[in-house]
């Protein structure tokens, strides 16, 4: 177990988040949040990246406080959160993943520029590299994130909803990776919202609803008990695994 | 050319293009970051600063009057992000009441020193409208070393400035040292702000560090291009607009650079090869036919 979340309680406008979690994550695997809509999943990955303050709790990475070792933590925002109007192209917002390496008021060199090279041709993006942002498509959008993440070569990689509203195609291509990434021995940890590809997707699953209801490996935690737990609705998984 | 020749004159466009290029220039920073009621209230919020400055050193001087209003912008910028954080107030709202709180201030005091039959404090209302045709060379001095450390220290934190005003998250997750690099950001706006009290002043400075920006991101979908472009609106509107507003018009030079900047804005929305509605629609055109 190598992320390790102890006590963690979130509060937003008087209103508890998160209360009591107490998560632990296995190192090198794919790894799902999911839950109900509002059950604090985004809340979740943004406490262990030290965007929202929490009230109490730890988290750590390989014993020691995540927030001491950012530049070993990746993160793939949602696509919405950024204005892709912006005056840049695809070079560039790839190579703000190479930032945190090169540290404040440093410019990037050489052997960032070749990584960014690098993981623009993994991600499928290599010919688009000058191109607008403004131009790219969801799905090219949310291949330029995964590239900046890669490009971040972090040990422990955060994704909000991956796979949200990209097509087919991309789905597939940005799993190839995933997996790329799962063997170097990277961690992912990402939101996922589809209960119906979960399952083939990731290796370990982690139900949430404010509070942790279940975590563990794929084909012991997800269950129709645990889903209706998270949930509060009964699901029928197919192919029957209860 | 007899106009070049002339000492004042030069002195005036001079100074005014210089103001316009660091504050074209700097202004992209407020623009990019969807920030420009942060140049509003800084400008604002210098009058005060100018007004005690006056009150302390007794002399219209330009370095001690820039002191005072860097000094008045800079708390009130803390105010904005102390209320902010205290109550959660939108962002927006708190500018807006500490601009009209701190001009309201200023006004006062302004009215007072007015009041006084003080002979020194002639002119200190030009700092409402701006009056080029007033400066002299060492104002002119002191823009070109404010505005010069300016644009060195932004091209040194270039690369902060660019991921914080794209993906402000992101930068927070990569540990990068956002607080720091929004005071030295805001700074900027301040060293922008300060230089263009004089020529411009406080109520129409916003629209001369925004308009720039805006034209050149009409013509352009690169950083660095639009910030250099922003310089050189900023320079020539700046120096047409002191020239017009001092030979033709005898007019207070804020509004009439305004106008010309304005002016230049409406034409690139319109013709702007980047983002113009003249080029959108021929690119609609030639994608349906």
């Amino acid at each position: 177990m190598s992320l390790s979340i102890r006590d963690l309680t979130v509060i937003y406008r008087d209103a508890p988040v998160l209360r009591d979690i107490d998560l632990d994550l296995p190192k090198g695997q794919l790894c799902a949040i999911v839950g109900p809509n509002g059950a604090g999943k985004s809340t979740l990955i943004k406490a262990a990246l030290g965007l929202v303050e929490p009230v109490s709790g730890s988290i750590n990475w390989c014993g020691a406080p995540l927030r001491t070792q950012k530049t070993k933590v990746g993160y793939v925002p949602q696509r919405s959160s950024v204005d892709w109007d912006f005056p840049t192209d695809v070079f560039d917002v790839v190579l703000m993943g190479t930032f945190s390496r090169v540290g404040w008021l440093k410019s990037p060199g050489k052997a960032e520029r070749k990584r960014v090279a690098e993981c623009l041709d993994l991600v499928g993006m290599a010919e688009y590299a000058k191109t607008q942002i403004s131009q790219l498509s969801g799905g090219q959008q949310q291949r330029v994130f995964f590239a900046r993440a890669l490009a971040q070569n972090a040990e422990l990689t955060f994704m909000d909803e991956p796979f949200a509203g990209v097509d087919a195609t991309t789905e597939e291509s940005l799993l190839n990776v995933l997996k790329t990434m799962k063997s170097e021995g990277k961690t992912i940890i990402a939101v996922h919202h589809d209960l119906q590809t979960v399952r083939e997707r990731f290796d370990h699953i982690t139900l949430l609803n404010k509070r942790i209801i279940a975590s563990g490996s794929m084909d012991a935690t997800f269950t129709e008990s645990n889903l209706k737990a998270a949930y509060g609705i009964d699901f029928a998984i197919a192919g029957g695994v209860d | 050319m007899s106009w070049f020749n002339d000492y004042t004159l030069r002195t005036v466009i001079l100074g005014t293009s210089l103001l316009g290029l660091f504050s074209g220039a700097l202004g992209c920073i407020a623009v990019l970051r969807r920030q420009s009621l942060v140049g509003d209230t800084l400008a604002h919020a210098s009058l005060p600063g100018i007004c005690l400055a006056y009150l302390l050193f007794r002399s219209r001087e330009a370095l001690p009057l820039m002191l005072g209003a860097a000094f008045a912008g800079l708390i009130a910028m803390g105010i904005v992000s102390v209320t902010q954080r205290a109550t959660k107030t939108d962002p927006n709202s708190a500018l807006g009441t500490v601009l009209t709180i701190f001009f309201g201030a200023g006004a006062v005091i302004l009215g007072i020193i007015q009041r006084g039959h003080d002979a020194g404090q002639a002119g200190l209302d030009k700092f409402l409208f701006g009056q080029a045709a007033s400066l002299v060379t060492s104002q002119v001095v002191a823009i070109a070393t404010i505005g010069l450390i300016s644009l060195f220290v932004f091209a040194m934190v270039f690369k902060e400035f660019k991921l914080l005003a794209f993906d402000p998250i992101f930068a927070e997750s990569v540990g990068l040292p956002v607080r720091r690099t929004n005071i030295i950001l805001t700074g900027l706006l301040v060293g922008a702000v300060v230089v263009g009290l004089n020529t411009v002043g406080v109520i129409l400075l916003s629209a001369m560090l925004v308009a720039p920006g805006v034209a050149a991101r009409q013509w352009t979908d690169q950083l660095v291009k639009m910030v250099v472009l922003a310089g050189l609106f900023g320079c020539l509107g700046g120096g047409l607009g002191a020239y017009l507003s001092t030979v033709a018009a005898e007019m207070p030079t804020g509004p009439v650079v305004v106008l010309v900047l304005v002016a230049w804005v409406v034409i690139s929305l319109i013709i702007g090869p980047a983002k113009g509605i003249a080029f959108r629609a021929k690119r609609r055109q030639e994608a349906t036919s």
